[in-house]
């Protein structure tokens, strides 16, 4: 039987948190052209109040829209609007699924396993991703859960077992860093929170609350944001700027006992966030674009979709040391901008002027 | 409610099963006794164990018809034959005749009536036996079974350390005594009926009224109803239509062949299915959790309790996982290993001419036909598979450089962990060879995501909204006090566990 | 659409099982435990010679002579590893190295040039153990193994006894790799010597090296190892003497806890080290020398021996040599940003430098007066 999936406000927390942990574990200069620097931990320690400040409009259109997604809502305005609307928003979603398995694959085959092809970790990533799409969005919220917990708590046993290895040398003042730097890394982790994208599709889906969930998320993510970088910069030091992948680094020199490195550890952090992410973005991707399909095609939509973001994603991964524009800050603020905040303020001030138009009108009588 | 109704109740067959064609309208039977007998013996075929005992008594006609060794002679005689014979006065109206000796003559415990020749041949088979008068279109069963039945003996297949050493057995009615020993309590529900439109097996819904979840005995009561299938010869033929994924690998119904598993079940909520002919009750929902749980749990000390369970979900992880892991990370990732582990490794596999894949692949396929003979196998042949299997395998195998010795081990300590959760063995196994191959392919990244996708398929496992991966995901604290850890009796007895109540259920609010 | 995914899902794993490569296995890679880099020798040609110690498996490869020595030489370290794998027959495999060697010789013309190959290979460990050797790099490999222990392991095993004996000599390459590219800090490297014993032949620490920018500079010796590990806060584990009253009295340190602090007067950096030591006087000899009434005195002279000892040694390696590897320069860096922010090169700034040391030390066991001690 049937019935609108529900999500507890706890599992939407755990995968916000996790959602944005692992972007921030996998955190590579070349995806950011940024070494990680004094200024990224106290940015990570102001966040909170910019990511509120990032979910308000989204907010503010779900107070008018009320419980239903961002497409459905463009849509009851009218059709025109929501199809262009779905088209944006599942190209969104799109980029949202390839952006991680691009990274994941660009990081095993340049660092572990340079020998295997591009296409391999994008399969790898996106078959089962796409079982986990037929599988439902309540699956999906539930494994996220557990995964979270699990990577979390890996995480703090990273940052344990590296504790001896903490320099108090490494750790420089942020305050005499050039000016704009504390601006920079702000931006930075801004256009890399994208999590409110999730929270304009499923406001409905979401019991106990969606805001109860992302203000959860907004004062516990930036904790582990700065534990991260924290740990990083007090182990590796400046070593950090010679490394693609600094925490991985971090973690390979991490020993517990007869375990050389813990390096595989973070490994399997990784992966299993970038399942947990690529599952539920390609599960919003197919629900914004299935409108949008004909009938005769939506049994194919998933596959077509599955294989499209296994062929971008190895186009990218291989072309990411090339191609300077990819996933570049730049962009990635733009698409905050756009999907984040201009659309849903957009959506929220034509919704109001159709309302005020409703009472404008005089009801005509029935005859 | 009196004796009576109480036993009509309990052998009601109201819901029965039409297998021949549902637009066939039930045939009455005739009011000439021959004529009925003709039809009986036409339905059987002449078969030579139906016995017709003719008999006339103060002119009028008799017939006692029954099959032979499905009733009990002696009783027959003592509680219907003699009686007959020795009555004073039968009224000469025939259906007064019938109704004075189904009110006043007979003194079998169970009888009813019969009207149609279609329920006859169900009544023989159930080992009533049937007596028909001449001149009336009505037929009594009494029920005076006495088939061959083996006794109330010990599980074979969970065997506890202190809970009890009894098993349900063959006969339905005995299984359903056995739950009213136990659940003397009168909301103990039990909706007979009829499945497999040849076989007429009977079964039996039990549920404990105010416990269970109406929404999942209707669900259950439904889909049995519409079972189509030609013979029902052990619960696990009707396990399938119950499921709401048959193809999942994890089950959402379970099956015990204790009582008092069964009845702790009930009193969770959930709903038992007795099927005549088999000893294995199905109980719906299972929850991966009970995968886990026993009945020794709950009378031995919490912590102990909790260890055993600690170290049956470690053994389940091991069991899917280890070969898996050791392949992909032996051709993959060997630098994960220390380094005097490391050229252990090396140096056991310098030799063997197969890749860790293909060795793990041979070694667990040859472990499974020497687990499949050793089932089949008669008791007196079984010793010789162990000496296959040890001297063989473990021995030659590694002297001749086929395998190398850490595989053997390997092997030993996931067999030895998939027997600690006998009722995930089949999923676990074939899990297994999953996990061995794609190690081999794409490594430790190929492993996590195929762990991570047999969690998601668990998660995604619903029995009429109930989650089967509850109360792990969704998150219930207040269940979890039962499901890794095990609780005192203290803290277990203040809160009614009833398994439609767990978060994300629906029912939360009950 | 289900049979659509099956036969997705059925031709990815075709494909996956045919095609997409992978490394060879591990029994036919050659498992390199130890690589020394010399230079070449005269008629070579010129560049690295490398000797690498690796175990290449094979059904005829017993334990006594489980490792092997490779040689080759090339225009850069990766060339050369390129003919041990061409001539051998096996790809090299990293991730089990535990040591990496370069002689004097060879690290004249610098740190880094060595070491862009290791540290770029994506199996390489970041804690393998780097070290400098006296005299040919390709010696300590052959020096004696210890059961199934390779020489290579050998060394590394005697690089990190102790507590993070590595860490303190900065010779792991993360910690290598990290002052190489900061400006403020020197690094140092263990110093390795074979010597004779009897018929056999093992490896010796001989000293530390130390860098300046990434060029070997000079050896610390005796007296000055003392200091350089008392300033990084390591408790030696060798016995030290001091002389007090006509008398030898060894002790050894149980503690030592140090502190840099920095302070800028007039545009100059001052830098005062704290020093809080614990240590035990001999537990098997009785010096004269020592008593209960004298052991405050005692304590006032070992706190005198190791201020004299670290003023020493600064000035000589520091404000003289322009050495910096007590992280002077980082300590200035964190606690005085500003002021570091104003200089235009550390190394110019180390003469301006003003350096003095402040040492507690506290007789935690007195061998034989230990009875009736506080």
């Amino acid at each position: 039987m049937s019935r609108r999936p529900v999500i507890g406000a706890g599992q939407l927390f755990c995968y916000l948190l996790l959602s944005r942990v692992v972007l921030t574990l996998t955190y590579s200069i070349n995806f950011n052209a940024h070494t990680i620097g004094p200024t990224d931990w106290l940015a990570a320690l102001l966040l909170p109040p910019f990511l509120l400040a990032l979910a308000l409009p989204a907010f503010v259109l779900r107070r008018r829209s009320g419980p239903v997604s961002v497409c459905e809502y463009a849509f009851s305005l009218s059709k025109p609007l929501g199809r262009a609307v779905s088209l944006l928003y599942g190209a969104g979603f799109f980029l949202l699924t390839v952006l991680p398995v691009s990274r994941f694959s660009f990081f095993v085959t340049s660092t572990l396993q340079p020998e295997k092809s591009p296409l391999f970790f994008p399969l790898l990533l996106l078959l089962p991703a796409c079982y986990a799409v037929c599988r439902g969005l309540e699956a999906i919220f539930r494994l996220s859960a557990l995964l979270s917990v699990v990577c979390l708590l890996s995480l703090l046993a990273i940052v344990a077992v590296l504790l001896p290895r903490f320099d108090s040398l490494n750790i420089l003042s942020p305050f005499y860093e050039p000016r704009g730097a504390l601006g920079l890394s702000l931006l930075l982790l801004l256009s890399n929170s994208l999590e409110v994208f999730v929270v304009l599709m499923l406001p409905g889906a979401v019991r106990g609350g969606v805001k109860k969930a992302y203000l959860g998320y907004a004062l516990v993510a930036p904790l582990f944001l700065f534990l991260i970088f924290y740990t990083v910069l007090a182990v590796l030091g400046p070593y950090s700027a010679l490394q693609m992948f600094p925490f991985y680094t971090a973690a390979g020199v991490a020993k517990v006992g007869e375990l050389r490195n813990l390096s595989a550890v973070a490994a399997a952090v990784w992966i299993l966030g970038v399942f947990a992410k690529s599952s539920l973005s390609l599960l919003l991707c197919r629900r914004c674009l299935l409108p949008l399909t004909p009938k005769a095609a939506r049994p194919f939509l998933l596959p077509a979709l599955g294989a499209a973001a296994t062929a971008c994603a190895a186009w990218n991964s291989a072309t990411m040391a090339e191609n300077k524009l990819n996933f570049s800050m730049p962009l990635m603020l733009g698409v905050v901008g756009v999907y984040l905040i201009a659309l849903p303020l957009l959506l929220a001030a034509l919704g109001k002027r159709k309302e005020n138009r409703h009472r404008e009108t005089p009801a005509v009588p029935a005859r | 409610m009196n004796a009576v109704t109480f036993l009509r109740q309990f052998f009601h067959t109201a819901r029965q099963q039409q297998y021949a064609d549902p637009q066939k309208p039930p045939e009455p039977l005739s009011k000439n006794l021959q004529e009925n007998i003709t039809r009986v013996k036409e339905a059987y075929g002449n078969s030579d164990d139906l016995t017709v005992r003719e008999l006339t008594v103060q002119n009028r006609r008799f017939a006692c018809l029954a099959l032979d060794n499905m009733v009990s002679k002696d009783d027959l005689n003592k509680m219907l034959l003699e009686k007959l014979t020795a009555a004073p006065r039968l009224p000469t109206d025939a259906e007064e005749c019938f109704s004075f000796i189904e009110r006043s003559l007979s003194t079998a415990p169970e009888q009813q009536r019969a009207e149609t020749v279609d329920e006859l041949p169900t009544l023989l088979a159930s080992g009533f036996a049937l007596l028909l008068l001449d001149g009336c279109a009505v037929a009594l069963a009494l029920g005076v079974q006495h088939f061959p039945a083996r006794g109330v003996e010990a599980p074979r297949n969970e065997e506890m350390e202190r809970a009890a050493h009894e098993a349900f057995v063959e006969v339905l009615r005995l299984n359903v005594a056995l739950l009213r020993r136990r659940m003397k309590t009168p909301a103990l529900r039990v909706e007979n009926l009829t499945v497999g439109g040849r076989s007429k097996t009977a079964a039996a819904i039990c549920y404990l009224q105010g416990s269970a979840s109406p929404k999942v005995v209707d669900f259950v009561r439904r889909r049995l109803q519409r079972i189509e299938i030609d013979a029902v010869l052990e619960s696990g033929y009707l396990q399938p239509f119950l499921e709401s994924r048959p193809l999942s690998l994890f089950p959402t119904v379970g099956a015990t062949e204790r009582p008092d598993a069964a009845c702790a079940k009930l009193c969770e909520g959930r709903v038992a299915v007795l099927v005549d002919g088999t000893p294995f009750c199905l109980i719906a929902p299972t929850l991966f959790c009970e995968h886990f749980q026993s009945m020794d749990d709950y009378t031995l000390h919490p912590a102990f309790a909790t260890f055993v369970r600690l170290l049956k979900y470690f053994s389940f992880f091991m069991a899917i996982v280890f070969p898996g892991l050791y392949v992909a990370i032996g051709e993959n990732n060997p630098e994960i290993f220390p380094t005097a582990v490391f050229f252990k490794l090396v140096d056991a596999e310098v030799t063997t001419p197969f890749s860790l894949m293909w060795e793990a692949l041979m070694i667990h396929t040859i472990y499974e036909i020497m687990r499949e003979a050793g089932l089949r196998l008669p008791q007196s042949v079984g010793h010789a598979v162990s000496i296959v299997g040890a001297l063989v395998i473990g021995e030659s195998a590694v002297s001749a450089g086929l395998i190398g010795a850490p595989m053997i081990i390997v092997v030993a300590v996931t067999a030895l962990s998939s027997y600690v959760i006998p009722t995930l063995y089949y999923p676990v196994a074939i899990l297994r060879f999953a996990m061995i191959l794609v190690g081999g392919i794409a490594g430790l990244f190929g492993v996590i995501l195929l762990f991570s996708l047999v969690l998601l398929e668990i998660a995604s496992l619903e029995f009429c909204s109930i989650p089967i991966f509850a109360p792990f995901l969704p998150f219930d604290r207040t269940a979890m006090r039962d499901a890794v850890v095990r609780a005192g009796w203290p803290t277990l007895a203040r809160h009614t566990a009833r398994v439609q109540a767990l978060h994300g259920a629906g029912e939360e609010d009950r | 659409m289900k049979r659509l995914l099956c036969l997705l899902v059925s031709a990815a794993l075709t494909a996956c099982l045919t095609a997409c490569g992978g490394a060879p296995p591990l029994k036919e890679r050659l498992i390199v435990e130890g690589i020394a880099v010399d230079e070449a020798a005269e008629g070579e040609e010129e560049g690295f010679a490398l000797t690498v110690q690796a175990y290449a498996p094979s059904s005829e490869n017993t334990t006594h002579n489980r490792y092997q020595l490779f040689r080759a030489t090339g225009k850069t370290v990766y060339e050369a590893l390129r003919t041990i794998d061409q001539n051998t027959g096996r790809e090299s495999f990293f991730a089990d190295t535990q040591v990496i060697l370069f002689s004097a010789a060879v690290l004249e013309r610098g740190l880094w040039p060595n070491l862009d190959f290791f540290m770029r290979s994506s199996e390489m460990g970041n804690n393998v153990c780097l070290a400098m050797t006296k005299g040919k790099a390709a010696d300590l490999l052959t020096v004696e193994g210890q059961g199934d222990r390779m020489p290579a392991g050998v060394l590394a095993d005697m690089l990190h006894y102790g507590k993070s004996k590595v860490e303190r000599f900065s010779g792991e390459m993360m910690t290598v790799g990290a002052r190489l590219t900061v400006p403020y800090a020197d690094l140092t490297l263990p110093l390795l010597a074979v010597e004779r014993q009897g018929e056999g032949r093992r490896a010796v620490l001989a000293g530390v090296t130390c860098f300046i920018d990434d060029r070997p500079a000079f050896v610390l010796n005796g007296q000055m190892t003392w200091a350089y590990n008392w300033i990084r806060g390591y408790a030696d584990e060798r016995a030290f003497v001091l002389p007090f009253r006509g008398e030898l009295c060894a002790l050894r340190f149980q503690r030592i806890q140090a502190a840099i602090e920095s302070a800028v007067e007039e545009g100059r950096p001052r830098f005062t080290l704290r020093l809080k030591a614990g240590c035990n006087v001999s537990e098997t000899a009785a010096f004269q020398a020592v008593t209960l009434e004298n052991l405050p005195e005692f304590e006032t002279a070992l706190a005198k021996k190791m201020e004299q000892t670290v003023e020493q040694t600064l000035q000589t390696v520091f404000l003289q040599q322009h050495c910096d590897v007590f992280d002077l320069g980082r300590s200035l860096i964190q606690q005085h940003p500003a002021y570091f922010q104003t200089l235009s090169s550390w190394r110019q700034t180390i003469p301006l430098c003003t350096v003095q040391c402040e040492a507690e030390v506290s007789v935690k066991r007195a061998g034989q007066l230990d009875v009736n001690r506080r």
